[in-house]
Parts: C-alpha cells; structure tokens; sequence
C-alpha cells in the first residue's frame, strides 16, 4: 500500500503482481490510475507498506544493491535543457560510474550523433523522447522501466522508439512499459497488467487478458471494486 | 557506492554558469547597486562629520554682539565654517546658506532682557532660517553656539562692570575658562574616525546581493522537480544527501565569488577610480569568515523558498520581494541610526542586520572575534531554520 502525505485514498492498494524476467510487461490505465506510482515504488523512490517484494532477485530494501540493474525512463523529459545532448549524456553517465565510449554508443542507437552537440532545448519532441530513453540505457540495465515513453512523440519517432524497445527485448532485457493507449500494449508487450484506482484489475499473459475483450475486462474490474 | 557529488556539483556549476540572466542578476544587480551608491552617498556620509557647515549672519544691530558672534563661532565651530559671512539685510535676501542667522534690530535691549530673565517678543528674537534638508543635528549644534556666544557677551559685559579686584579676576579667568581646546580626545571604536562611503555601503549591497542566490537557487530546484530530473536521478547509485549537497553547493561557491567580486570593486578599484582612499586594515580572514555564515544564510534561504514555492515564477516573485523587505528592515537601504527606536527593534527580525552588524564590526570596529561570533550565530541559526523547514517541505518531485 502507498498513500502520498496529505492524501485521502491509498494510491496503491492490495497489489500482487509477479512480472517474468525477459517478458516485456505491460501496465495499462488512465490518468492517476498508479501507474508511475507503482514504477516509483519500484525505482525506490516511493516507500509503501508492503509483505512481501521482491525485484531482480533482491529484496526492496536492498534498493541500494539493484539501483545499478534498473533504467527508468520517466514521462518527463528529464533532462537539461541548456545543456546539449552529450553533455547530458556524460553527466548521467559518470554517475553510473561508466565512460565515454557508452555515451557514443547511446547517441548512435538514438541516432542523435549528429545532433550530439545541440543543446536539448533545441532537439524536436521526439529527439528529447529518444535521448530520455538513451539515459536510461546508458549502463545496459537488466530492468528497464518506461513510464509513457511514447507521450507527445509524432507517429515516425514513436515507430522509431518501437523499433528500438523491440531490440532489448530481443536482448534479454525484462521491461515494464506504461502506457494508457491500448494499442501499444497490444503491439509490444507479452504480460499485461491492468491499473484503475490504485488497484490491480486483469494481469497476465496478453493473449489470455484480451481474449475476454479488454473493455468489457475493464468495466466488470471496475464493478467488482463497487460491490 | 562511490561519492557523485563532484560531478553532480559540477554539473549544477556548469549549467548556472550558462544562465545569463542568473549571472546579470546575481553580479551586474550588486555591482551597479555598490558603485552608483557609494559615489552617490559619499556626500551625505562625509556630511556626518567633516564638512563646513554654511551659516550666514545678518545684522542690523546696534552693539558688538554680531561681532563677537561671529567670534565664537570661529572659535568654537573653526573646523566647520572658516569662513562664515557677516551680511547686511539687504544681501541676506540675494544669497542662499543652509543656515541664515538674523540677529533683532536692537540686539542690545535682546541682550538686556537675556540678562534680566524677561521673555522676549518676536522682535527681540534671533531668526534661524534653515534648508529643510539640513540635518536636524547641525541646526542644534549652531543654535547652541548661538546661545554660547551670547553667554560670552553678557560674561563679558558683567565684568566689565565690576571695579573691584575679583573683576579683574574674573576678566582674566572667564576667557580662559572658555577655552576648551584639548580637552576631549576623540577616538572611533576600531580607529575609524570617518567611515568612508565604501565602508558603509559595500558590505549592505555584498549582503543584498548574495540573499538573491535565492532566485537562481530555487528556480534551479523547482525546474529539476518539474522535469522530473530528481526522480530520475533518485533511480541513480546516488544518496540523497550528496544529491543535495551537490546542488545546492555551487550555490555557495557562487555566493562567495559574488562576494570577492563585489568587495573587490567596491573596496579596492572604486576607491582608486574615485581617490577616496579606503584603509583595508582589517582581519580579511573574519570577513572571510562572515562571509561564509552569511552565504550559509542566504542559501538556507533560498533552498527554503524552493521548497515553499510550487512554481518558478512564484519564488521568483516571493524571493525578489521578501529579500527586499527583508533588506529594507534590516538596514540595507535605510541605515539602522536612521531608523526610529522601535524600527531599530524590528530590525533584528532580518538576517541582513546581523550581517550588517557582523561586516562592520570587522571593517569599521575592527572587533574581535569574541564579538562578532554571537551575531554569526543568529546567522547560522538562521540557515539552520531555514534548512530545518526546507527539509519538512521537500519534494522530489511534483506528483
């Protein structure tokens, strides 16, 4: 369970999930439905009452132990704007503890080498998107955790962001991915998770969870909580 | 774990460093302020002791009373006014003096009435005609000379009516009697008998403008709460301490090279630009150390209003005001002696006036440590409620 200081209703209650490592996991809702809660509370930034966590092997109190096995991407675009692409790059990278060479090889698979040395102000939406997921992947996490990776990108920069998803999933590489459009889900990820009011609803493989039809899975989660 | 706080420091260096406007404010806003203000000022803070003050008699008057007047005034006031004229009433009209002394068509039925303890009518008086921007002060110090120098006359004219040997006495004594040159040795606490403009506004101005790290600081802990780089970084092998300190430490750095540059300017070129020498015979090493507690002081300020504001824009209105009014009370703008007695109380509610007081004590008092560590205390106490509510406040992120 995790309440936020000041606030009237739990925003996670009751959640028991198991995500596979390897599995791209998918976790769908609307607007303040838990989901970056959730990957907060994950990612160690959010503590919680909980029985029993863990992640990547570990407990979640040795958050300290697996921080270095997690990328996160969040919704944001969190990164400097006055500072250019590489400079944000290197500066996320040194506190990894790694060097140069990784910060070239991310700005070639975010395809930005070109535009390394423009300021991040100056990048287009999907640019910035692109180089937010790259800070992510800077240490080749074994857990990558996206939080609506693909909010305000055009169509060609979200099939770009696709592309490259797919190919860690290819590597190995076990991701959680939020999103609230349901098309996405059904295009990448093999588990899904369904998130409203803080409480898990339909979670499993895709193929057992939207053969009930997703909306109608949706709407009797909802009435269930009611009864 | 290793410790990330360099390149967290250099990275928040790096990226203020950039910002221009951050940079204008927090060095051209100070700068401007101490070199228009310290040659604006020089005249009003010499004119607290060191100018002559241009007082002008009139006379119509049928005696020796102007002339022994004017007497005792270049006597008594002979490092004020040299040269102080003795006008006819038809000049008195055409010219202009901070202070017109007009003695009474018969001055000697004045000086008769004085004698006897009688009240005198409006044409028996002494007008004192004054510029009412002159400082109350000097009109008091010549009204009192002027009472003065009548005493003189009518000790004068008592002895001279007395025929017998104490007369004679008495003659010889009183002049001498009146005579008071030696007498008092005057000594400023530190040895500065004249605090030169520099010294009174550098280090006020050096205060003011290190409080408004507050805008840079807080809008930089705002943006990164806002981009959500906090949380990003949360997810990082950093301690949150050292996240912290590495942020707001450049900030500090910042504070103390606002400082070295505005006293530079301010105590050293300007007063060779100028020629107004400026003795720099104090301890650097306690300004050094005033310094840091008050950089201490106004970013524990500034990270306290990152952490009230939810917005850029509102600790940016909310730090500009509060640091003015915060310098208003304290001093900065308005000097405490100027200030009515219960203003002088309010005052010790700001952090610029324990500041203030901790700068002149080095600079003019030349005081030691013993003396200037309690009000580094209030300052470090200060910092520490600012710290203590900054953390009860805090937020990684806005959701």
């Amino acid at each position: 369970m995790v309440r936020y200081p000041r606030a009237t209703r739990n925003a996670l209650d009751r959640l028991s999930l198991v995500i596979q490592s390897g599995s791209f996991f998918g976790l769908l809702g609307p607007n303040g439905a838990g989901k970056t809660t959730l990957i907060s509370f994950l990612c160690g930034q959010t503590g919680g009452q909980y029985s029993h966590a863990r992640i990547l092997g570990f407990e979640r109190s040795e958050i300290s132990q697996y921080k270095r096995l997690i990328g996160y991407a969040p919704q944001e675009i969190a990164l400097y704007p006055t500072l250019s692409a590489r400079q944000n790059l290197t500066f996320f990278a040194r506190l990894q503890n790694i060097g140069r060479q990784e910060v070239d090889r991310v700005l070639d698979w975010t395809g930005l080498r070109t535009r390394a040395d423009d300021a991040v102000s100056q990048l287009s939406g999907g640019m910035k998107r692109r180089l937010n997921l790259g800070v992510a992947l800077l240490h080749e996490p074994r857990l990558l955790i996206l939080d609506e990776p693909t909010a305000g990108v055009d169509p060609l920069s979200r099939n770009f962001i696709f592309d490259k998803i797919l190919e860690l999933k290819d590597r190995g590489v076990t991701l959680i991915y939020s999103t609230h459009y349901f098309e996405e889900i059904r295009r990448l990820c093999d588990s899904v998770g369904v998130i409203h009011d803080g409480r898990l609803g339909a979670h499993g493989p895709l193929h057992e969870v939207l053969g009930e039809d997703m909306e109608r899975s949706f709407l009797r989660i909802v009435g269930r909580d009611e009864e | 774990m290793t410790s990330n706080m360099p390149a967290i420091f250099m990275q928040e260096l790096r990226i203020l460093l950039r910002d221009r406007r951050a940079l204008g404010l927090l060095l051209a806003m100070p700068l401007t302020l101490i070199i228009f203000l310290t040659l604006a000022l020089q005249d009003i803070y010499t004119a607290k002791a060191g100018r002559s003050i241009d007082v002008a008699l009139v006379s119509r008057s049928n005696c020796d009373a102007p002339d022994t007047i004017c007497r005792q005034f270049m006597t008594e006031l002979r490092h004020y006014h040299p040269d102080m004229p003795l006008l006819e009433p038809a000049d008195a009209a055409n010219v202009t003096h901070e202070i017109l002394l007009e003695l009474p068509p018969d001055m000697a039925a004045t000086l008769e009435k004085l004698r006897s303890g009688a009240a005198l009518v409006a044409d028996e008086q002494i007008r004192l005609t004054f510029d009412p921007l002159l400082d109350q002060s000097v009109r008091a110090v010549v009204e009192g000379h002027v009472a003065l120098s009548l005493q003189a006359v009518l000790i004068n004219r008592a002895t001279a009516e007395l025929e017998n040997a104490e007369a004679a006495f008495l003659s010889d004594i009183i002049p001498k009697a009146g005579n008071f040159d030696g007498l008092i040795h005057e000594q400023a606490i530190g040895g500065v008998k004249l605090p030169t403009p520099a010294q009174q506004t550098v280090p006020a101005w050096i205060l003011f403008g290190m409080f408004f790290i507050v805008i840079p600081l807080s809008g930089s802990m705002i943006r990164d709460r806002r981009l959500g780089i906090f949380r990003r970084l949360l997810v990082f092998p950093v301690f949150r301490a050292e996240l912290l300190l590495g942020k707001v430490l450049p900030f500090y750095v910042i504070n103390l090279l606002q400082f070295g540059t505005m006293f530079a300017v301010g105590m050293v070129l300007l007063p060779l630009l100028t020629h107004i020498p400026q003795p720099l015979d104090f301890s650097i090493l306690d300004l050094v150390f005033v310094t840091m507690v008050a950089s201490m002081a106004a970013t524990g300020y500034g990270l306290m209003v990152s952490c009230l504001a939810r917005t850029e824009e509102q600790a940016s209105a909310f730090g500009a005001l509060s640091v003015v009014i915060l310098a208003v009370i304290g001093g900065v703008m308005i000097p405490r002696f100027a200030m009515p007695d219960f203003m002088q109380n309010i005052a010790m509610i700001s952090p610029f006036h324990w500041g203030l007081e901790a700068y002149q004590d080095v600079i003019l008092r030349n005081a030691p440590l013993t003396v200037i560590l309690p009000k580094l205390g209030v300052l470090l106490i200060f910092a520490a409620a600012c710290t203590a509510i900054a953390a009860l406040r805090f937020r990684w992120s806005e959701a």
